[in-house]
């Protein structure tokens, strides 16, 4: 009994020890996808961070874009109190001026006008006046420096004054004239801007004047990661529940198609076969529920929620399998020869049915920006960039259905 | 495209330049190697390709650390020594995390080992894992330790934070348990060979 206990426990170790298990096809690709898994759960919100901020940029562009406006206006009249304060300065300038000069003319006018004032009242010594100007004159040629002859420069230089006055006068009477034609056109572009507020004002009553729920049909070309174009149809329906928001809910054909490739290299060994890469395409019945918001009555933009009723699911694998190859090929000396080589192949094959997905439903995340355009009185063109986001990835594989596109809608 | 067929040397220097087609070939060739072991010290089949994917993680992490030995012969055994334990180290740091999981099977008789055909010097793998998986899971990890991968006694009780003692009682009651388990089940076809 030792005996055995002991080569009982002896057997256990040297088997346990020697024991290998055997490898199972796709134990590896089960490895790396979970290491890439990693690195795309990085990914996911950069895509996320990207469409934000599509969004946000949009919204802030639009939006500034008002505020331009308004701060355009706000500008005028500040050019326009601008141009005001300058014609303000101008006009105030002189009068600072006038009355500095006006006081020097008053200086200087009483040495001016005492001959005139004393000539009135002292007409009688008008002559004696004269006669001692004269005397200055002939003072003046004579050369003599005196006290009095500046009297007389200084009434030559008060006589300029005055006419430098004057055609100070002039000017500022032509710069006032300049600013006019500015104010004209603020006028002007005051006017048109009413006009267009009265336009904007317009269609906003002609949409609250008509019935709450707006129809219509749109095309939308999308595109997946695999950059191949799908088509989607649909019907939409919204329901204006304030002035600038609606609520719009519809039906559409739509068709997803997505490519996941698993960066795998050639199999290592002769028999084994390694997925490359899976391609799906998802077909079926998308029912959105969205909340439209009118930035201005041209640009709105949508955010929604949509759940895609599966009908068609196809799922296409390609593997990477080596294969034998020999080649012969006569040498020079008269031998062949004869060579095998291991070829690397691609291989497509379809998803098993068992092994599809089963969901029947899987669920987005829905954001667009859409541009609108009238055509007629009552039909609209909108040109919408969309995008949808899967709430979580789909099937096994992890594929990624995220999708973007271009929805091409007439409202009627 | 034409593949040549590496040598063991030129895929371990393509694990460390982290080459993806040579991690892919040590993956293959190990895996087994590596599940053996692992599967020695869990239960759960579900756990066991998580912890040999933990254990190439490490192990991928570390390759250039890896002290090649100095006789170029030796390389691949010292490799598999070094990797082999990093996977029993992986697998006891999941079972010390779920200590509060241990508990104390009591064999049924119905849950019983039915490989009755087996003979003992042929016992196969799978019916010596069966057994083991009866075995509570301080006993087995001891057993392990001791038995298979030759720690001693010292070292295991630092390892698990137990008693030396402790270690000593756990390697005997595994032991009994075991042959008890096995006197049950094969013991016939057992005593007609030996």
């Amino acid at each position: 009994m030792k005996k055995m206990d002991k080569e009982l426990i002896e057997h256990i170790t040297a088997q346990l020890q020697n024991h290998e298990e055997v490898y199972p096809d796709g134990a590896w690709e089960r490895f790396s996808e979970k290491e890439n898994k990693k690195r795309g759960i990085t990914f996911w919100p950069l895509w996320t961070a990207a469409a934000l901020i599509l969004i946000f940029a949009g919204v802030f562009f639009t939006q500034n874009n008002n505020v331009q406006k308004k701060d355009f206006a706000k500008t005028k009249s500040k050019a326009d109190h601008n141009i005001a304060t300058e014609t303000m300065d101008l006009s105030a300038t002189p009068d600072n001026d006038e009355p500095s000069l006006k006081n020097g003319i008053n200086k200087h006018a009483p040495t001016v006008n005492n001959p005139a004032d004393h000539q009135p009242i002292t007409t009688k010594e008008n002559l004696p006046i004269f006669e001692q100007q004269q005397e200055y004159v002939v003072l003046n040629t004579s050369g003599a420096l005196n006290p009095v002859n500046h009297n007389l420069l200084d009434h030559k230089l008060s006589g300029i004054n005055l006419s430098d006055l004057k055609s100070k006068q002039f000017e500022i009477l032509t710069e006032k004239k300049r600013p006019q034609p500015i104010n004209n056109q603020t006028n002007f572009e005051k006017l048109l801007a009413q006009d267009s507020y009265a336009n904007q004002q317009k269609p906003a009553d002609k949409a609250s004047g008509n019935s709450k729920w707006q129809p219509d049909v749109y095309v939308a070309p999308a595109m997946g990661n695999d950059n191949k174009v799908t088509m989607n149809y649909g019907f939409s329906l919204s329901y204006a529940i304030a002035n600038k928001l609606s609520i719009s809910s519809g039906v559409s054909y739509a068709s997803i198609s997505t490519t996941e490739s698993l960066n795998a290299s050639a199999p290592q060994t002769l028999s084994g076969k390694n997925l490359a890469s899976v391609d799906a395409k998802v077909r079926g019945i998308n029912i959105p529920l969205e909340l439209k918001y009118n930035i201005s009555d041209k640009l709105y933009t949508n955010v929604g929620v949509s759940a895609l009723a599966v009908l068609n699911n196809s799922q296409q694998n390609s593997y990477i399998v080596n294969q034998v190859q020999s080649f012969s090929a006569p040498a020079v000396n008269g031998y062949a020869d004869s060579k095998t080589m291991i070829v690397q192949e691609k291989k497509v094959e379809p998803q098993p049915e068992a092994s599809i997905d089963p969901d029947k439903y899987i669920g987005f995340y829905n954001f667009s920006l859409g541009y609108k355009q009238k055509i007629s009185k009552k039909n609209n063109i909108a040109i919408e960039p969309f995008l949808r986001l899967p709430m979580k990835t789909f099937s096994k594989e992890n594929l990624n259905l995220t999708n973007g596109g271009l929805r091409l809608k007439i409202d009627f | 495209m034409i593949k040549k067929i590496l040598s063991f040397e030129e895929i371990l220097k393509g694990c460390v330049k982290n080459d993806n087609s040579c991690k892919e070939m040590m993956y293959k060739s190990f895996y087994g190697y590596l599940m053996g072991i692992i599967l020695r010290y869990t239960k759960n089949p579900s756990d066991s390709e998580e912890l040999v994917n933990d254990s190439f993680i490490k192990i991928f992490k570390h390759v250039g650390g890896f002290k090649a030995p100095k006789n170029p012969e030796e390389l691949q055994r010292s490799f598999k020594g070094w990797i082999a334990q990093i996977a029993s180290r992986t697998a006891i740091d999941k079972i010390r995390s779920n200590k509060i999981q241990f508990y104390v099977d009591d064999l049924a008789e119905s849950e019983h080992p039915v490989s009755q055909v087996s003979i003992a010097s042929e016992l196969h793998v799978n019916d010596i894992l069966n057994l083991l998986n009866h075995l509570p899971d301080t006993q087995r990890l001891v057993f392990n330790l001791y038995e298979i991968e030759g720690f001693n006694h010292d070292e295991i009780a630092k390892m698990l934070n137990i008693p030396e003692s402790s270690s000593r009682v756990y390697l005997t009651r595994s032991k009994n348990k075991l042959r008890s388990l096995y006197l049950n089940t094969m013991v016939n076809s057992y005593e007609k060979n030996g």
